[in-house]
């Protein structure tokens, strides 16, 4: 009766979609999802492969159009293995048969976007869409910051709509079935997080090509003129430095060193022996301070005082740097680092006082340092022997600037008065500029007596020669100064357009001394922002400068939070490693036992398996049956289990005749307890249910 | 030895099956009824997924990992979404089509959800290689009637066997499925094979019999005109004065009736006479004639229209000698 009363709609007949070809066929709307999912995962690999392979895709993807409409049959295996030799070669051509990762990322596109021409049935279908899987992971591979993430995630939503379109010939309008697909990406999501938060971390199994440098940013170990010009345009991010005590250091103790140059040519500066030795060179591990540095603590009438005891009175910056991929091994401390540690990088201290990788520094590297603020650095001999090659000059060039330094040597002058001299000299006439003019062969000269005009480099690597020609020990550091703070963070932002240079000397009182030739000519350079400082003619070159302009504030603003985002993203998710792992077991678990973790995993997924049982239960009310027909069910269910099942929409009056038929002693109280079931529902008998109860006990007990 | 090893143990899973499985008029799938289990396809996915795994853990690389997860997770969650497709699906039998050997059958089945689900792309067919799956997707709360044709070989009883009911919905990964025994069966005709029957109608000497046979010499009559007859029988003069379109009859009378006898067909075999006689009966039939049939074990007196027409051919569908 139930079913009569439903329209019946034959939809399905042998004649129109039997056989395995509806199920292997390859439908238009299924095409097109491919076309959409891969064209989506693909695109942005083409930001760091060769473009031609766009090419290939768009080919494809017109040869497979041609075939679905039968004009063009599928191509042979001979073309197919021609246009595969032609793309390897190609990708040979393009790369210049280096082995590294974005040649097999691109060998892993080519053959995805090749695949496309031969997809015959939903078995090819399947496999180039969880192929498109890979590609977002190589997409993962190559970029990393958090805009990409949710790129991949989106991508993932398109594969999935794409593959739950294979297996639906109903119309579906795409924004049903991107909705049906991420719905799918979300419910998995729980999952997933419980995953990622348990799942062991194992390190690296064995080596793996590395991704070959993209570009390197930030300085290279030489300082020529020009390349901090070129540095302070740009607004990129370098690193974040976040403070884990209440020591936060003002911006004049702000120095991030980052290199030492202690050679000069004439023309430029660089680091001694760049050529052949690498800057790690005589480096010690990094849990304790260099012998050679011969470090220790200054009490509080300057004199000097035992590391250890330093460590324990005085004033210590911790800070864990976040650094973005420069390509080159130099990481950025404060001074004097006492102890730096990483888990993804191998920190050494070198003889110079900084801290240096072990490799270039490739990807996002996370590392801890505590620095000393009050120290006394250096050999206490002037006739050490290493600090010999810190006075050494090119003979011929600078004279004019050599017979000033001669001057006042002459004079009879301490080298602490010649050094204040000297910032005298920068202070009384010289002008902080970011258009410096032109310097001439002897560009030392020419900057001192002619143009007086010039930027930190310029006024570090004068000082430095005067310094030099004066018998003083002196070189130059490069590195960032200042960087903006962040309060609700705690943490600095440093950009390039931070860089700097500034100036060391060796005083016999006070050891390797920091001088900034720089903030003598602009104090304010060193308090402030870059932008804050130079006049609003220049301010346009400094790094950022459209996020400036007054009426572009919201940009700004938005800006800010993205790159608040993205430091979270960074440290929250991409950092999060064996040792973070171990320590959010701690706190959740307060263990990181092996049945900890199982009783937590077999928790948390039966847990959700329950609320999915929960909502199921609540989304789909049964509607709670009557007191007589819960009564009459009962006695249905009794039958049933006697082997009698009840059909679908058999009514109860039938039930009951064919069970009577078959169950002659049941016939007459069966065919009572319905006949009265139908008085007492539909005619409103409300007078003979005491006596339906009793029946239907009575049958019970049979 | 390996192929009666695994011959063996299919014979034991579907002991255990049809166990489950009792061979009913209508089933309901249940959680007790379907089974699961990840698709060839989906060991694909899982070697995708351990690829990722190993690239992300390489690489140090927390967001391909990252990825793995979301995919192990995804496998996780299609395991509920391949289920619930399937389930609490309700399957009755609703009868078959009278068919001739050699043909298909076709068993006809109304599919019904409660649920205000969708099922989406099922694939019903009968086991044992039959390449005829049907595809059809049910919209929540509605009945569909499916038929589902199965190659008619032997006339007489024919029981279908286990009805395969599977979907990969939603990714293809896992592929859930049951087989379903059915307590039914569908009656084959003999397939019809034209041949000769000779004597099979006698004309009477004095030609007056009882049952006019058509295609004689005497005018019996018009009659509505049918798909098929000559045209040199239309009256056409009827026809031009606006009657209609009727056909004239010519008989001759036959002196004996016109029976159909199993032992005067003059083939040998009892399936190749039987198939000779389901031929004459349909010709008959089509020609609406009166007709009686022999068979061993029965006889059924002449007698036309479609209720003697099924008769006999259910007796020849069920002839046993």
């Amino acid at each position: 009766m139930e079913n009569s009363k439903r329209q019946e709609r034959p939809v399905a007949y042998s004649g129109d979609t039997a056989g395995t070809f509806a199920s292997n066929h390859v439908s238009r709307s299924t095409l097109t999802w491919i076309f959409i999912a891969q064209g989506f995962v693909i695109l942005p690999l083409f930001l760091f492969l060769p473009h031609w392979l766009a090419v290939i895709w768009f080919l494809s993807v017109i040869v497979r159009v041609q075939v679905f409409r039968g004009v063009w049959p599928f191509p042979g295996n001979i073309l197919k293995v021609c246009i595969g030799f032609a793309g390897v070669v190609g990708l040979y051509w393009s790369y210049g048969g280096r082995v590294s990762v974005e040649p097999m990322i691109a060998f892993l596109l080519l053959s995805f976007v090749l695949k496309l021409i031969e997809v015959r049935n939903r078995k090819d279908v399947l496999i180039v869409l969880y192929i498109g899987f890979v590609a977002t992971a190589a997409q993962l591979l190559l970029s990393q910051n958090f805009w990409m993430s949710l790129y991949s995630v989106l991508s993932c939503g398109i594969l999935l709509a794409a593959l739950q379109s294979v297996f639906q010939h109903r119309k579906i309008s795409i924004t049903q079935q991107l909705f049906n697909g991420s719905s799918l990406l979300l419910q998995s999501l729980p999952v997933m997080l419980i995953l990622f938060l348990i799942m062991p971390r194992l390190g690296q199994l064995w080596a793996v090509p590395s991704l070959s440098s993209v570009a390197k940013t930030g300085f290279s170990d030489t300082m020529s003129p020009g390349d901090f010009s070129r540095l302070i345009q740009s607004n990129e991010i370098v690193f974040r430095a976040t403070f884990s005590n209440d020591n936060i250091p003002t911006p004049r103790q702000r120095y991030w060193r980052g290199l030492v140059l202690d050679e000069f040519d004439g023309v430029r500066w660089k680091r001694f022996g760049s050529s052949w030795s690498s800057v790690s060179s005589g480096a010690v591990e990094s849990s304790n301070p260099h012998p050679k540095w011969r470090l220790s603590g200054v009490g509080e009438k300057g004199n000097k005082r035992p590391l250890d005891q330093a460590r324990e009175s005085q004033v210590l910056f911790e800070y864990g740097v976040l650094l973005e991929p420069h390509y080159y091994p130099w990481l950025f401390s404060l001074m004097a680092p006492l102890e730096a540690h990483s888990a993804t990088a191998t920190t050494v201290f070198n003889e110079q006082g900084l801290l240096v990788s072990g490799s270039p520094v490739t990807e996002r590297s996370y590392y801890d340092v505590v620095s000393l603020q009050n120290y006394f650095y250096g050999p206490s001999e002037r006739s050490s022997r290493e600090l010999i090659r810190y006075t050494e000059l090119p003979t011929t060039s600078n004279p004019r600037a050599r017979q000033l330094a001669e001057s006042w040597l002459i004079e009879g002058l301490s080298p602490r008065e010649i050094v204040a001299k000297a910032q005298d000299l920068f202070r009384s006439s010289f002008t902080y500029t970011l258009q410096p003019p032109l310097l001439g062969f002897n560009p030392v000269d020419d900057f001192l007596f002619h143009t007086q005009r010039g930027f930190c480099e310029h006024f570090s690597s004068s000082f430095v020669f005067l310094m030099r020609a004066a018998g003083i020990p002196a070189r130059v550091v490069v590195g960032y100064q200042g960087g903006e703070y962040k309060e609700d963070g705690r943490y600095i932002v440093v950009r390039q357009s931070d860089a700097h240079a500034w100036s060391e000397v060796w005083l016999e009182e006070s050891g390797w001394t920091r001088v900034d030739p720089t903030a003598a000519v602009s104090p304010l350079r060193i308090e402030r922002a870059l932008h804050e400082v130079v006049d609003s003619g220049e301010a346009s070159l400094v790094g950022g400068a459209l996020f400036r302009v007054e009426a572009l504030a919201w940009l700004t603003l938005a800006k800010n939070r993205m790159e608040e985002l993205e430091y979270l993203w960074q440290t929250r998710v991409l950092s999060y490693n064996d040792d973070v792992q171990n320590g959010v077991f701690k706190r959740l678990l307060g263990g990181s036992d092996p049945w900890r973790l199982a009783v937590f995993f077999v928790g948390g997924v039966g847990g959700l398996l329950l609320l999915y049982f929960l909502i199921n239960q609540f989304s789909f009310p049964r509607k709670s049956p009557s007191v007589e027909l819960s009564l009459l069910l009962r006695v249905f269910r009794q039958l049933e289990r006697q082997g009698y099942p009840r059909g679908v929409g058999e009514t109860p009056r039938a039930y009951a005749r064919r069970v009577g038929h078959a169950l002659p002693q049941l016939k007459i109280p069966l065919e009572q307890v319905v006949r009265i079931y139908y008085e007492i529902t539909y005619k409103n008998r409300t007078d003979l249910a005491p006596q339906y109860r009793s029946l239907c006990k009575n049958m019970h007990r049979r | 030895m390996n192929n009666r090893m695994t011959e063996v143990f299919r014979e034991r899973i579907f002991m255990w099956v049809d166990r489950k499985n009792r061979p009913s008029n209508g089933h309901h799938l249940t959680r007790k009824n379907l089974f699961i289990f990840p698709s060839v396809s989906g060991f694909f996915l899982v070697m995708v997924i351990a690829v990722l795994w190993l690239l992300g853990t390489n690489y140090q690389n927390n967001l391909i990992l990252a990825l793995a997860f979301l995919l192990t997770s995804i496998f996780v969650v299609c395991i509920l979404h391949t289920h619930r497709n399937l389930s609490d699906i309700r399957i009755e039998y609703a009868g078959s089509t009278p068919t001739f050997a050699g043909d298909e059958v076709e068993f006809i089945f109304v599919l019904n959800t409660r649920l205000k689900k969708t099922v989406e792309n099922l694939e019903v067919g009968w086991q044992g290689g039959y390449d005829r799956v049907v595809n059809i997707d049910i919209v929540g709360g509605d009945a569909l009637k499916v038929k589902i044709p199965q190659p008619a070989t032997l006339r007489g009883w024919q029981s279908p066997g286990r009805l395969l009911i599977q979907s990969y919905f939603p990714l293809g990964i896992l592929r859930c499925w049951t087989w379903l025994s059915w307590d039914v069966r569908a009656l084959i005709y003999p397939e019809p094979v034209a041949s000769p029957i000779p004597a099979m109608s006698q004309v009477d000497a004095d030609g007056d019999g009882l049952h006019p046979i058509p295609g004689g010499e005497d005018y019996s009559g018009v009659r509505h005109y049918r798909a098929g007859d000559s045209l040199k029988h239309i009256a056409w003069k009827a026809y031009a004065q606006g009657k209609g379109l009727y056909s004239k009859e010519f008989s001759q009378n036959t002196s004996k009736e016109l029976w159909l006898d199993f032992y005067e067909v003059p083939v040998s075999g009892i399936e190749a006479k039987l198939s000779a006689l389901c031929y004459w009966a349909l010709q008959l039939s089509q020609n609406d004639e009166d007709f009686g049939l022999k068979i061993p074990g029965k006889t059924i007196a002449p007698g036309r229209g479609e209720n003697h027409r099924r008769q006999v051919l259910e007796a020849l569908a069920m002839c046993e000698s």
